[in-house]
């Protein structure tokens, strides 16, 4: 997955386009000032880009009973393949309103990919291990990023006044998303804390049986 | 009442009044120990009961938490198909018991109700289970509404990220607490209790009996359990209270567990016939052995006493000897020896007895014979004496012929003497008569007034010859008239006058007085003369017992006149008494019965 990161990031800076756009370093921490990985931090602006270099394509792997990764970002119309690489079979489904979708995988195969048409979060879960859960962030605009394990990401933006969301698994459910606004004129910092709920625990509602 | 009742009455009484006094002592210790372990026990069962009901809510709790994942319920709320919703909590509602289920959105609207479909969109009325519930992914409380006792649970629909909750009203109701109730003891009762606004418990679900649902609960004041002892209707009961956790903004809820007090009593019960029956054979023991014992000591003493009564009666033949060698024994031994002391004493006394009584018997009959000779001898002397007397006068008189002067005066001294050896002769003769008892008295009218006045006016004569002074009463009272010898009361006076003034000095006074009452005459005879000592006024009285003090030559007799005189006035119902000084004189009172005669026949 990093390795692919890594091509993708490379592929950009070769190609050089926007070579005028400002690298943006984020950082996102929960309120007690803890680095929060796994948070999608989303730049919108009144000028929309003309092209996303979001992948279209994702892997979503399921392995120990966990999907993997457990946030995968993938621009409006991405596909995404579901692959079991684990001992047991899965049921893969989604009730979220973006997309929804309900198979099975067998192990050790792929499911053909599901094509995300509209821009949210859809909650990917398994009918089988009600304990595993994954996210697809579906971003309909270029300036997204995820924060790694120490909370950072970057986004390269052209100077302009943009919105910034930040959105994260442990955000209280039905409430609006944490956000702020960034003007950019050159390479800028980005810091937020948002509240995070606690991760809820595996395994939490058979107990031990 | 006999000894041997008494003694087994008091410790019969005794042993009642300690045993009672222990049984009520033991019981109260008893129930006061069972009361309070009781309480220790009830709040311990309490704790148990209430782990017990915990245990149930995390049961019930899974059993929503498990509705919750069912994949149709989670697709149809994910759809927000309100229909398909309702059909399916109801489906789970029958499946986990519960009487009421709820799909709560995540803001905490009511999306669905399976008991007021019309009412959605309010708020859900427990806000802080839901938090509770998003946080650990399940709630549960106790709640109480309309009267009714539940456990509402709480769980977040994933799906997988929490897309609402499901919100369960599974009743904890009688058929739950008798379920329970039969894990535990099943004496104890149990009920749970709602809470109102004035405090007032109401009972919401119950099992056991019926007393115990009335019982009025202990007051909790702020404590979360206590346990006390309370009464219905006369019979006590242990209770123990504790308020249960319920939901924030509900009633409160609590829960009360009895048991009947009589019941833990009861196992002692059984020993109440076991310890009766040992205490009526103590009693019949100690009764009997006091019997027993006391009879060992009653029987030899009844015999003892069925002695001494004898012994009393003058029957000294020896009892029947004790064998025991106890107190009674010895008391026997003393008794038997006394009987032989008073035995021989009185041996003794009678033979004295005897011996005197002949000794007596000699003394009078040998009296008698000195009478008789006294007697016989005046007799005797009688006759010579009044051949000497007629022959003295005829030689005074000069009747055989004329003699000389000289010799006249000879014949005078002889017939003198003859006359006093003759008056002595006679009284002899009289005192013999009175001691012999042949003294006859004539029975006549006397007055004692004209008696003494005869006797003072004989006397006269000799008292002016020893130049003694007679002072005589003024007016002897004539008219007293008793029944006598006239005779024999003259010779008795002149007696007692004759001796006063023989034993009184030239120059001094014999003065006689006399006084008279209803019935009886007194008369005085006071002389100046020597007196008599006081230890020898019994002896003057008594015939040939003249004082041996007063012989000094000038007094001369036989000592016969008082004892005559008294002998005379005793005849008469009569007293004589002495009073005497020594030095001083003499004073003799007489008194006879004597009554006035009427005026008209005076004389």
């Amino acid at each position: 997955m990093s390795k692919l990161r890594i091509l993708l990031a490379c592929a950009a800076a070769l190609l050089g386009i926007q070579a005028h756009a400002a690298t943006i370093a984020i950082t996102i921490t929960d309120t007690a000032g803890h680095p929060a990985p796994n948070a999608v931090v989303a730049m919108t602006s009144a000028s929309p880009p003309e092209s996303s270099r979001l992948p279209a394509d994702a892997v979503i792997d399921q392995r120990k009973e966990t999907f993997l990764p457990l946030v995968t970002l993938v621009r409006k119309g991405g596909r995404v393949i579901f692959t079991n690489n684990d001992t047991t079979m899965h049921q893969v489904y989604s009730f979220s309103p973006i997309k929804q979708f309900a198979f099975e995988i067998d192990e050790g195969r792929k499911s053909d990919p599901v094509i995300f048409e509209r821009a949210g979060v859809a909650a990917i879960g398994c009918n089988i291990h009600d304990h595993m859960i994954a996210y697809v962030y579906v971003a309909d605009t270029p300036w997204v990023a995820i924060t790694d394990s120490q909370g950072r990401g970057q986004i390269e933006a052209p100077p302009g006044n943009y919105r910034v969301e930040v959105w994260h698994p442990q955000l209280a459910p039905g409430r609006a998303l944490p956000s702020s606004t960034l003007a950019v004129k050159g390479p800028a910092k980005f810091a937020l804390s948002v509240p995070l709920l606690a991760p809820p625990p595996k395994h939490m509602h058979m107990g031990s049986y | 009442m006999s000894f041997r009742t008494r003694l087994a009455l008091f410790l019969a009484v005794t042993l009642v009044a300690v045993q009672a006094l222990t049984a009520a002592v033991a019981y109260l210790y008893l129930r006061h120990n069972l009361v309070e372990r009781g309480k220790r026990e009830l709040a311990a069962e309490m704790g148990v009961f209430t782990r017990q009901l915990d245990f149930l809510s995390e049961r019930v709790t899974d059993a929503v938490k498990v509705s919750s994942l069912d994949y149709a319920l989670r697709a149809a709320i994910a759809q927000h198909n309100r229909a398909t919703e309702l059909s399916a909590l109801r489906n789970h509602s029958q499946r986990i018991g519960a009487s009421r289920m709820m799909l709560v959105a995540l803001d905490g609207s009511l999306e669905v109700d399976t008991a007021a479909a019309g009412h959605l969109g309010r708020r859900f009325r427990f806000p802080e289970l839901l938090g509770s519930a998003a946080v650990n992914d399940k709630a549960a409380s106790l709640v109480a509404a309309g009267g009714h006792i539940y456990w509402l649970v709480a769980v977040p629909v994933r799906a997988p990220v929490p897309i609402g909750f499901i919100a369960a009203f599974i009743p904890v109701d009688d058929a739950l607490l008798a379920h329970l109730r039969a894990l535990s003891a099943e004496s104890r009762s149990i009920v749970l209790a709602v809470g109102d606004r004035q405090s007032k418990w109401r009972p919401a679900a119950r099992s056991g009996t019926d007393a115990t649902f009335r019982l009025s609960p202990p007051v909790l004041d702020g404590m979360r359990t206590v346990s006390a002892e309370t009464t219905q209707d006369g019979h006590h009961f242990l209770t123990a209270m504790s308020r249960l956790e319920t939901a924030k903004g509900g009633a409160p809820v609590a829960a009360m567990i009895s048991y009947p007090l009589d019941e833990a009593l009861g196992a002692y019960r059984s020993l109440l016939l076991p310890l009766l029956l040992l205490f009526a054979l103590a009693l019949l023991a100690a009764v009997t052995g006091t019997m027993v014992v006391v009879r060992g000591l009653s029987r030899p003493l009844e015999l003892l006493a069925t002695t001494a009564r004898r012994i009393a009666a003058g029957d000294y033949t020896p009892p029947a000897k004790l064998s025991q060698r106890d107190e009674v024994g010895h008391l026997s031994d003393a008794l038997n020896h006394m009987a032989h002391s008073i035995a021989d004493r009185e041996a003794a006394l009678r033979h004295a007895v005897d011996a005197a009584e002949m000794a007596r018997k000699e003394a009078v009959h040998a009296n008698r014979a000195k009478s008789q000779f006294l007697a016989n001898m005046s007799h005797e002397l009688r006759t010579p004496l009044n051949a000497i007397l007629g022959f003295s006068e005829m030689v005074e008189q000069q009747i055989i012929g004329a003699i000389s002067p000289r010799y006249v005066d000879y014949a005078r001294n002889i017939r003198e003497s003859a006359g006093k050896l003759l008056g002595m002769v006679e009284r002899m003769l009289d005192l013999s008569d009175l001691e012999g008892e042949r003294l006859h008295l004539v029975r006549n009218g006397v007055r004692p007034g004209l008696v003494i006045r005869d006797a003072l006016s004989a006397l006269r004569p000799y008292a002016e010859e020893r130049r003694v002074t007679l002072v005589v009463p003024a007016a002897v009272p004539e008219q007293l008239e008793m029944e006598g010898d006239p005779e024999r009361l003259k010779q008795a006076f002149t007696n007692i006058v004759h001796n006063a003034i023989k034993f009184t000095a030239a120059g001094g006074e014999v003065r006689v007085n006399c006084t008279a009452d209803s019935d009886a005459v007194s008369i005085f005879i006071a002389d100046t003369g020597i007196g008599i000592e006081p230890a020898l006024l019994a002896s003057v009285v008594r015939p040939f017992q003249r004082l041996r003090s007063a012989l000094d030559g000038q007094h001369q007799g036989a000592g016969l006149g008082l004892p005559f005189a008294k002998a005379i006035i005793e005849l008469h119902g009569g007293q004589l008494r002495l009073q005497s000084t020594v030095g001083a004189g003499t004073t003799v009172h007489v008194r006879l019965p004597a009554r006035m005669r009427a005026v008209n026949q005076a004389a």
